[in-house]
């Protein structure tokens, strides 16, 4: 049975260039530093990988939430919010795992 | 929204020099080209207020509106556990901005209602091209920007012309100087540490007056009654200082300048390190070489604006055996400057 998730996320960071979004896998947004994506998911855990570029040395806060069918879910392992650097090549990517 | 509130306190030894195109320099020359807005609005607004030790304070309020590109371009390269997943993005956004000369103070903006003399208004179109690729599990980025900018600055200056009749020696000159540049600026992917090419080329309506030989005039009047004679000073809201008329002079000016940036990580991205050269050429002198050295203390977690910045500058070097100047009162200038940097969301 599907469960229907609402998932919204921000990543905040004044020397940050620039965010991709990649959700289950697929590319859901590059670019902007926000989100807003919803889908009927089969699987039982959401997963966002954020692709987050800037400066060596740039600093971010991602914050996020998500609901499965109205109930709000989050990773357990990395609640929101989370903080973070950029250490090397100018990217870093971050990995959230939600069970739903 | 998000706002980015800056207040700079700055420290002047010697006089005003440039510092780099890229990193905020005590001239809060800067543009906030490279904040993004988090919700994504597009817009950033910059509000700077400063502050030296000789003088009043110096205020800055710079717009800029951001829109990415319509569509990211993916493609890989490579092939089996070696694929590269590429995305190229750009984005765009236009700016304004105001700000007095920081010797000038934050009331000259104000003052009659006017733009008066010291302030610089202009306004630049950006735009961003950024590359990335995700490799054996690393996400890996570069950048660079094109920027086309166009300022004016209302300048007032007073000269003495010693030829002229005694009641018209003392002038005040007022000026209109406006700039057209377009600069440049790559981050290649590094593997830590940041470095910052950047290179420009500009068109300035400028004048000579930095280089003028300067007077110290005062009107003063002698006034004799029962036995006391009293000397009365005329005081100059604009100071007593006069340069020589007969030299000033008004021309073009086309700047050539490079500058590169080095952010070592082994000093965990607080401190970069710039050299800056440049060529202008216009006016009665030949073309003037300029360089500069800057060391700036950046902000923790965002490397692109300074805190504390020392510059060291040798202007207009190939001219040196023109003037009666020595050569380093002539062309050496140092500037320091201490920002403190305050962001906050509404």
């Amino acid at each position: 049975m599907a469960n229907h998730v609402k998932f919204e996320s921000k990543v905040e960071g004044a020397a940050i260039d620039l965010v991709i979004f990649d959700i289950e896998g697929v590319q859901v947004s590059a670019g902007p530093l926000s989100i807003k994506y919803e889908k009927d998911i089969n699987d039982g855990t959401l997963n966002v990988d954020y692709k987050i570029g800037g400066p060596n040395g740039a600093s971010f806060k991602i914050k996020y939430s998500c609901t499965s069918d109205g109930q709000p879910k989050t990773d357990l392992q990395k609640p929101s919010p989370i903080t973070g650097s950029i250490a090397e090549n100018g990217g870093v990517i971050v990995t959230i795992k939600i069970p739903l | 929204m998000r706002y980015v509130l800056t207040i700079i306190i700055i420290l002047f030894v010697g006089q005003t020099v440039y510092a780099q195109d890229f990193i905020t320099d005590r001239n809060n020359a800067g543009k906030p080209v490279f904040f993004k807005s988090p919700s994504d609005t597009g817009k950033v607004i910059l509000f700077s207020l400063g502050a030296n030790v000789s003088d009043a304070t110096a205020i800055k309020l710079n717009v800029y509106n951001h829109k990415w590109g319509t569509k990211p371009r993916n493609y890989t390269t490579g092939s089996g556990t070696d694929i590269v997943k590429h995305t190229d993005l750009t984005a765009h956004g236009w700016g304004a901005y105001v700000n007095t000369k920081n010797k000038e103070g934050v009331a000259k903006i104000f003052k009659s209602g006017n733009f008066d003399p010291g302030v610089t208004g202009g306004g630049y179109y950006a735009w961003n091209f950024y590359r990335t690729r995700t490799e054996n599990g690393k996400f890996k980025t570069s950048n660079s920007n094109l920027i086309l900018n166009g300022d004016v600055s209302f300048g007032s200056y007073q000269l003495y012309d010693s030829k002229a009749d005694f009641t018209k020696q003392l002038t005040t000159k007022n000026f209109v100087g406006p700039v057209i540049g377009l600069g440049y600026l790559i981050r290649p992917t590094k593997s830590n540490g940041n470095v910052y090419w950047t290179g420009s080329v500009s068109w300035a309506r400028t004048n000579n007056y930095d280089d003028l030989d300067t007077y110290d005039i005062k009107n003063d009047s002698l006034i004799s009654a029962n036995g006391i004679t009293r000397k009365v000073t005329k005081m100059n809201p604009n100071g007593d200082t006069y340069a020589d008329a007969g030299s000033y002079e008004q021309f073009n000016e086309y700047r050539f300048r490079l500058g590169y940036t080095f952010i070592p990580a082994n000093l965990i991205n607080r401190f970069g390190f710039s050299v800056y050269p440049s060529v202008y050429i216009g006016g009665k002198k030949s073309a003037r070489l300029n360089t500069g050295l800057s060391l700036s203390y950046l902000e923790e977690g965002n490397p692109t604006v300074s805190i504390f910045n020392l510059s060291f500058e040798f202007t207009d070097i190939s001219n040196s055996a023109e003037s009666s100047k020595s050569f380093l009162k002539r062309t050496f200038k140092v500037g320091l400057s201490t920002n403190l940097n305050v962001f906050k969301k509404l």
